[in-house]
């Protein structure tokens, strides 16, 4: 505190700090000022002071619990110094507190708490706001921007402390939040301790770029758990358990299982049923002797025609004259033991338009109504076969539907290695507006293209069914089985399978195949001589009747072949035998049989019974009843 | 019954019926009889043979 002036006169100064008044020193005396009690001032010796009117200072220190006509210490301003106006007992507190130089925070040990009603203690420049070891301080303890005024000291939850860096009191180490932390996001650079439970409702997400360890387990409520990447349990060796398994295993060993939905294993599959969906289990080859044990019309061909059937079911379609030979081989792949071979008799180096060679299988439409061809349920199908040529190259494959103006499709296959077996596989969907009807005509051909102009080989692939057109029939094709003499061309294990998957080939037994075959062709003589053909009976002197059995029923009622060499057959009969030169004639019958009769036989006699023989060896009698 | 020679084909008469069942077809050292039925491929070739051509009479 300072005077500008001493008055009056009698006051003076004592050397020192002291102030006299008369021969008294003033802080022995006091000072009155003014006229009479309780007017201006009054200081008296034993400390107390009286002021009048209003007193005005940068600052009041110390003890104020004594004052009168003051609500509460330390609440706030008044907004009125007129303590007549209701302002007068309405506050305000500003919402900083300004902390600019390095202030302690440490109240009696006889106090609970240190506390301030200021918001945001807001530490500013290199200043430290510290609260001492062992204390507590709590800002706004008012809790003026809380919803509902809390308890002063244990609930207050108003109030900021703004500081860029806070640490223990010793600056040398971490705070101590005894009662947690509450906020609204965190980053730590170090480690994260967590003694209690990570409490995960609250959380969005958790981000790790390292490795998430969980010692006992993760669990996943009501949620997916998705992974970027790999899963690896046990390094690898340990066990998935699931109620299912969904999406792509083609990379998982094991299990054998694929993309297109197939189980490929090394082990037993068990089961209690298997029921394929499309295909069947047995009796999956479409294809009649496949294997090539059948071939009833002989073992070599020699200069085969340009439609000539050779080991059964397989028949030539050629624009040559006599240049191959066809032979049912036993060169053939392991598990097989007959293959249909050509070999090249006369060659032919330059090809062409109009010239092709082709192997043909053709297959009988009431075969084929289990590929619902012509309806939204048309079934694919799987064609495989195992060929081997002394000619690398491309080779073409087509199939064509017969009941439909030869619509088709083909493809290529390429013979890598001369003289080497490989098998081939193609697939073609169903087609679904190609009706195959249901009866005993010709439904199916495939063709193997041996040999083909550009008439056959200009067109365009056909990967789906598509209208016939003789330009795509061979689209692809390059190899040439003509060009040399030396050259063959194999084929074996020829398997047509509804369905897109290729199976193994469906061996089935000889004895099999030949009553299947037997539909379509029945040589009724062997090649020796003196062997028993028929029994007969003499309708005259001269004319004879017999019939054939046939040993399946046939696909049509077929053509009666009989060889007419030089005394081929011949009829025994009681008093002698007569050979002739000139066959038999069919004479009516069905499927089930074949009646037949031969005249200009001499030396019988009317209702005479006796039996046809081949009397020259090599003798042939056939029923056919081909597609 | 005599070969069929030119015409290639001769019609063959049943015995029982008496009417053409059947044409015949020399081939090579191949006699060939075959009956008129339509699911028979050696007699659509016929017919297609037929639609120019006539066949021998039957005996």
């Amino acid at each position: 505190m300072s005077f500008t002036k001493v008055a009056p006169a009698g006051i003076g100064t004592e050397p020192g700090s002291a102030i006299r008044i008369g021969d008294s020193l003033l802080h022995s005396t006091g000072l009155d000022i003014g006229t009479g009690s309780g007017i201006g001032v009054t200081i008296r010796q034993h400390g107390d002071a009286t002021f009048t009117g209003i007193i005005t200072a940068s600052a009041f220190f110390g003890d104020g619990s004594g004052l009168e006509g003051v609500s509460s210490s330390g609440i706030g301003t008044p907004l009125s110094d007129d303590d007549t106006s209701e302002l007068n007992k309405v506050y305000y507190v500003n919402q900083e507190l300004s902390i600019g130089s390095t202030v302690t925070v440490n109240h009696p040990s006889s106090a609970v708490a240190s506390y301030t009603h200021y918001q945001d203690i807001v530490v500013t420049g290199d200043a430290d706001f510290i609260v001492a070891d062992g204390d507590t301080f709590i800002p706004d303890v008012l809790g003026i921007n809380t919803s509902t005024l809390p308890n002063a000291v244990s609930s207050a939850t108003g109030g900021r402390i703004r500081a860029g860096t806070i640490t223990n009191a010793g600056a040398n180490g971490a705070p101590n939040f005894p009662n947690g932390l509450t906020g609204t996001a965190g980053t730590f650079t170090g480690s994260l301790n967590v003694g209690g439970v990570l409490t995960y409702e609250d959380v969005t997400n958790v981000d790790s770029i390292g490795i998430v360890t969980a010692r006992l387990g993760v669990n996943l409520v009501g949620n997916d758990l998705n992974v970027g990447s790999n899963i690896k349990i046990g390094n690898a060796s340990g066990i998935i358990t699931a109620t299912s398994f969904r999406g792509d295993a083609s990379q998982m060993t094991g299990a054998g299982l694929g993309t297109d939905g197939s189980a490929n294993t090394s082990g037993i599959i068990t089961a209690t049923a298997f029921v394929p969906t499309t295909g069947q289990l047995s009796h999956r080859n479409i294809v009649i002797n496949g294997a090539m044990k059948v071939s009833q019309r002989g073992d070599f061909f020699g200069n085969v025609g340009q439609q000539q059937y050779t080991i059964d079911r397989f028949v030539t379609l050629h624009s040559y004259g006599n240049v191959i030979n066809v032979t049912q081989t036993s060169t053939s792949p392991d598990g097989f033991s007959k293959a249909y071979k050509v070999d090249c008799q006369v060659a032919d180096t330059s090809i062409g338009a109009a010239e092709f060679m082709f192997i043909r299988y053709k297959i009988e439409a009431q075969d084929l109504q289990q590929l619902a061809y012509g309806t939204s349920d048309a079934k694919s199908i799987t064609l495989s076969f195992y060929v081997r040529s002394t000619v690398t190259g491309t080779y073409a494959i087509c199939l064509q539907q017969k009941d439909n103006s030869s619509k088709q499709v083909n493809g290529t296959y390429t013979i890598n290695s001369a003289n080497t077996w490989e098998r081939k596989t193609f697939t073609y969907a169903g087609d679904t507006s190609g009706i195959i009807n249901d009866d005993n005509g010709h439904g199916l051909d495939i063709l193997w293209t041996l040999v083909a102009g550009s008439n056959r080989t200009s067109g365009s692939a056909r990967p789906t069914w598509t209208a016939h057109a003789d330009a795509d029939e061979s689209v692809g094709h390059t190899a040439n089985v003509l060009s040399s003499t030396s050259n063959d061309w194999l084929i074996t294990g020829v398997q047509l399978e509804v369905g897109s998957v290729v199976t193994p080939f469906e061996h089935r037994s000889v004895g099999d195949e030949l009553r299947r075959c037997y539909r379509y062709f029945q040589r009724r003589t062997s090649s020796d001589n003196y062997q028993w053909v028929s029994l007969v009976a003499f309708y005259s002197g001269s004319e004879i009747h017999g019939f054939f059995d046939h040993y399946e029923p046939m696909r049509a009622s077929p053509t009666l072949s009989a060889d007419t060499g030089s005394n081929t057959l011949a009829v025994q009969r009681a008093g002698g035998y007569v050979a002739w030169s000139t066959g038999i004639i069919k004479n009516g019958g069905n499927l089930n049989v074949t009646y037949f009769y031969r005249d200009g036989v001499s030396l019988g006699t009317s209702g005479q019974s006796g039996r046809v023989l081949t009397w020259t060896s090599g003798c042939t009698i056939t029923l056919s009843a081909e597609l | 019954m005599a070969f069929p020679t030119n015409p290639i084909y001769k019609l063959i008469k049943n015995n029982f019926t008496n009417q053409d069942d059947g044409v015949m077809i020399q081939e090579g050292n191949i006699l060939k009889s075959i009956p008129f039925d339509d699911g028979n491929t050696d007699y659509q070739e016929y017919l297609e043979w037929a639609k120019t051509n006539t066949a021998e009479a039957s005996d």
